[in-house]
């Protein structure tokens, strides 16, 4: 179900009062929903059913799926057995634009399809958070929670005290309530939000728009769902946050993406997701993630994205940095901790991407930083459609709201009309990616015989610029390459391990000398097999 | 020490045979008390068998609260499985009123010292990867063991205290902090070092530990119109506060108090040596909704309530928090002496709502 923009643009232009009473509905034309995804990914199916494969991310308990793909160039291998990059969006389930630019990048790729390396399998899955994508895309939501029933407020019930559109508008912005130890206050000119300080007044706390429904004196507390994906994952999970969900991987969904990075040889994940614009690198908590000896790696590729993506100059982020707030749980850690994944999360909106070109954007270390970035977009570049100014409200036994600010969508997704520009050059560097990835060869350094005394040494050369496999524990219970010496029935072992496990080779490096002493009959042959985490099987035949 | 704990220490007996032998005793178990009843929790990574034997209190008033007595959960193994069966049968023999008991021997009845994945550190608080917690597994709850332990812990929210012997050396993806951080139960460890009988005696004393609600009445006075004046005084007499589960998910309630034959009309609650502090009654007039109250401490109330019954008879009070149990008081109204409300003795009042 895809709205043309183009269409959307006309109309909009024949009402002289589009700017001021069509709202940010606009935001979300150009998007499709999950019948939209799913019809375009059966459609490259159809066009390719031989290297383009339909894939299932999995449902959740609820039954709804995340629908996917996986593709690969024509070659000797089958896709399942081919090393992986991932092309996940929307996990956090409020990046729609996140789902647009795998679906971009997808449609780009599978047009130079014979161009990709044929040693890959590209995994593509736009909607990884369906339930909270389309609560997104109705305006519902921007929490990312999906619909599973959870207490947020702890007091025995679920969902009892939900957003509601007080003002009437068709959207869910956020709320003022006037307390006396209210955390924030109104600049100057009555529009933006800070911290309020001793001697602020009045003093504000922040709330979704909504009633008080339940009646236990606290607003919008307990809202609709439910678990928000990206915080289910185990590193820096915490009960703490009834979003994480009852336990990490508890819901389907974000366990079948663990299960998919551990299963498969998976080198990459990029995750797409995010309004800050940046490309992160994993650590979502304070103290950093990425051992020293990995951050070259990842500053490299957060490097190569941005530029990929027209964006660059600025120094890498990782996850706590760019989202400017601890988010434990997140999968991008997870993918990198425990499954030895280069992942990293692309955010192709944020209020940079938004003011780029404008020749007046101010830079984010303005003292209002993102919010007076995202009101300069609202104001001179886009007709101010997205920010309402804070206006009173009747609630329960006399209090007074204050309804208005950004809404919902203005900040968390780009207008349709924009998706094209943000999500151009998202093919290009999953191509790059691709294009360094590790292929190990093995180089016979000594092949003697005397008689029928033979001795061999090889040592293993990964003539890729990506390493063979990441080091903080690799894919789950290894550490190293794995290489294996078979000699035929008539052969006799004399020295040497006939399995040996090996580091992790590094891009265009090369690995240890291995040595074996055997008795073969002349003529004879032996295999040599060898793989790592980032690398398919590989079978020799020596004849020595 | 019964047969079967003799014969499991001998080397060279089969799983098979050892887990026949272990189903064998637990149903004895299970069949020697009247609330016994043998169930499972799930089926190991090995395919073998979880089981849990389940204690009912066989008081009137039933139990609000349980207690979960796991053998391995710090990596006690057989030895954990003989200590914990020896409190079972202690218990049979003089059971704490108003508890349920569920007991399970073996955790991780594979039991394999070498395994990749250890149960004991595959529990989600405080996880790490396994590069910093070795045995942590790719995952919390990776293992069917430790998912099926997490599974009953949601399945049960009237379970208030873990149990289990041996030395927590590392609580960092720990059965304990899984079972404190999310479910909010008190967890406790046995000595194994000490006699039978030390260490029965130590798991009955940690059960008197659990909180426990007192309620008793202090006074009542008509105060005309129809309207009586209730003084009451509650009190947990047990060492642990009645939040047990408050650090994270919330699954302790307040404590609520509730009365048939008389509406109210007022509430009014105080520590002591404080003032008398009115209690929001407007989201629901029937039920006086108190903060929790602390290991050992004591409250005053005071109830303003108007008798339904004409002429007014016996009121009966209820008090309860979910996990921590209740008591129940009869006041008979007509008969109480009329008084002049003087404050309990040694404590002073400042001012009378």
């Amino acid at each position: 179900m895809l709205v043309d923009p183009n269409l959307l643009s006309l109309l909009l232009t024949l009402s002289l009062s589009a700017a001021s009473t069509v709202g940010s509905d606009e935001l979300v034309v150009g998007y499709r929903d999950l019948e939209g995804v799913r019809g375009r990914l059966r459609t490259w199916v159809q066009e390719r059913p031989e290297w383009v494969e339909p894939f299932t991310l999995g449902r959740n308990s609820r039954g709804v799926e995340a629908p996917g793909l996986q593709f690969g160039a024509p070659g000797e291998r089958p896709l399942d057995e081919r090393p992986v990059l991932l092309l996940i969006g929307g996990l956090d389930g409020v990046s729609l634009a996140g789902g647009e630019a795998v679906l971009a990048g997808v449609e780009e790729l599978l047009r130079g399809l014979e161009e990709l390396p044929p040693e890959l399998c590209f995994v593509a899955v736009p909607w990884a958070s369906p339930e909270g994508l389309a609560r997104a895309l109705s305006g519902r939501s921007l929490s990312g929670a999906n619909g599973t029933p959870v207490d947020l407020d702890r007091d025995g019930r679920t969902d009892e005290d939900p957003l509601d559109d007080l003002d009437g508008d068709g959207e869910l912005a956020q709320m003022l309530l006037e307390r006396p130890d209210g955390a924030w206050t109104l600049t100057e000119d009555r529009r933006f939000l800070r911290r309020a300080g001793p001697s602020d007044a009045p003093r504000y706390e922040l709330v979704g728009e909504g009633r008080d429904d339940d009646g236990d004196g606290r607003y919008n507390e307990d809202d609709a769902g439910g678990v928000v994906l990206d915080r289910n994952f185990p590193v820096g999970w915490t009960a703490r946050a009834a979003e994480a969900g009852e336990w990490p991987l508890s819901e389907p969904l974000a366990r079948a993406l663990a299960d998919l990075a551990l299963g498969r040889r998976t080198i990459a994940a990029l995750l797409f997701q995010g309004a800050h614009g940046r490309v992160a690198a994993p650590g979502g908590l304070e103290a950093a993630l990425v051992r020293p000896a990995d951050r070259p790696l990842f500053d490299g590729w957060s490097r190569t994205a941005e530029e990929r993506l027209g964006r660059g100059g600025e120094a890498p982020v990782r996850l706590f940095e760019a989202r400017r707030e601890a988010c434990g749980g997140a999968a991008l850690d997870w993918l990198y901790a425990s499954a030895g994944v280069l992942g990293l999360e692309v955010s192709v909106w944020g209020p940079q991407v938004a003011l780029e070109g404008f020749a007046e954007a101010a830079p984010s270390t303005t003292a209002g930083g993102d919010e007076e970035l995202w009101m300069q977009w609202v104001d001179d570049l886009h007709g101010g459609i997205g920010f309402a100014d804070w206006a009173p409200v009747e609630l329960e036994e006399g209090l007074r709201g204050l309804v208005g600010g950004f809404r919902a969508r203005t900040r968390a997704n780009p207008p349709g009309t924009e998706l094209e520009r943000v999500t151009r050059g998202v093919a290009d560097l999953v191509r790059e990616l691709a294009g360094a990835r590790p292929l190990l060869e093995a180089e016979v350094r000594l092949a003697r015989r005397e008689g029928d005394f033979c001795r061999l040494r090889v040592r293993l050369r990964n003539a890729g610029e990506l390493p063979s496999g990441l080091a903080p524990g690799g894919t789950f219970g290894r550490r190293g390459g794995r290489l294996r010496l078979e000699l035929p029935e008539d052969a006799r072992w004399i020295a040497g391990h006939d399995a040996l496990e090996f580091d992790h080779v590094p891009g265009r490096g090369i690995s240890p000398e291995f040595e074996w002493h055997f008795t073969l009959p002349e003529g004879g042959s032996v295999v040599l097999e060898y793989e790592d985490d980032w690398c398919a099987t590989v079978r020799e035949v020596l004849a020595l | 020490m019964s047969w079967w704990l003799w014969l499991f220490g001998l080397a060279g007996f089969e799983a098979e045979g050892r887990d026949a032998l272990l189903r064998s005793e637990l149903l004895v178990l299970s069949e020697s008390h009247p609330g016994g009843s043998l169930t499972s929790l799930g089926t190991s990574a090995g395919g073998r068998d979880i089981p849990c034997v389940v204690l009912e209190s066989t008081s009137s008033a039933g139990a609000e609260r349980a207690v979960l007595l796991v053998g391995d959960a710090l990596g006690e193994g057989e030895r954990g499985a003989q200590l914990v069966l020896e409190l079972a049968h202690t218990w049979i023999q003089a059971p704490v009123e108003g508890i349920d008991l569920y007991v399970v021997p073996h955790l991780d009845p594979d039991g394999d010292p070498f395994a990749q994945v250890r149960v004991c550190a595959n529990f989600p608080a405080g996880w790490l990867p396994s590069t910093e917690l070795p045995g942590a597994g790719p995952f919390p709850l990776h293992r069917p063991e430790a998912l099926a332990m997490a599974e009953f812990l949601r399945g049960h929210p009237e379970l208030v205290g873990l149990w289990s012997p041996g030395h927590l050396e590392d609580a960092r993806g720990s059965l304990f902090a899984f079972a404190e951080e999310s479910f909010g139960l008190v967890a406790a460890r046995g000595d194994p070092g000490v006699s039978d009988d030390e260490r029965a005696a130590a798991f009955l004393n940690w059960l008197s530990w659990l909180p426990s609600l007192r309620l008793t009445h202090a006074d009542t006075r008509e105060v005309g119109g129809g309207l009586w004046e209730l003084d009451l005084e509650l009190v947990n007499v047990g060492r642990l506060p009645c939040w047990l589960s408050a650090p994270v998910n919330d699954t302790s309630r307040p404590v609520e108090l509730a009365l048939d034959g008389a509406e109210i009309l007022g509430a009014a609650a105080a520590g002591e040596g404080e003032t008398l502090v009115p209690i929001d009654l407007s989201r629901d007039p029937e039920v006086v909704r108190l903060r929790h109250l602390g290991g050992g401490e004591w409250r005053r109330l005071r109830l303003v309530v108007r008798a339904t019954a004409e002429p007014p008879s016996a009121l009966s009070l209820r008090v309860r928090a979910r996990r921590v149990g209740g008591d129940h008081l009869e006041i008979a109204l007509g008969d109480a002496p009329v008084s002049d409300a003087p404050a309990p003795p040694g404590r002073t009042e400042r001012s009378s709502p």
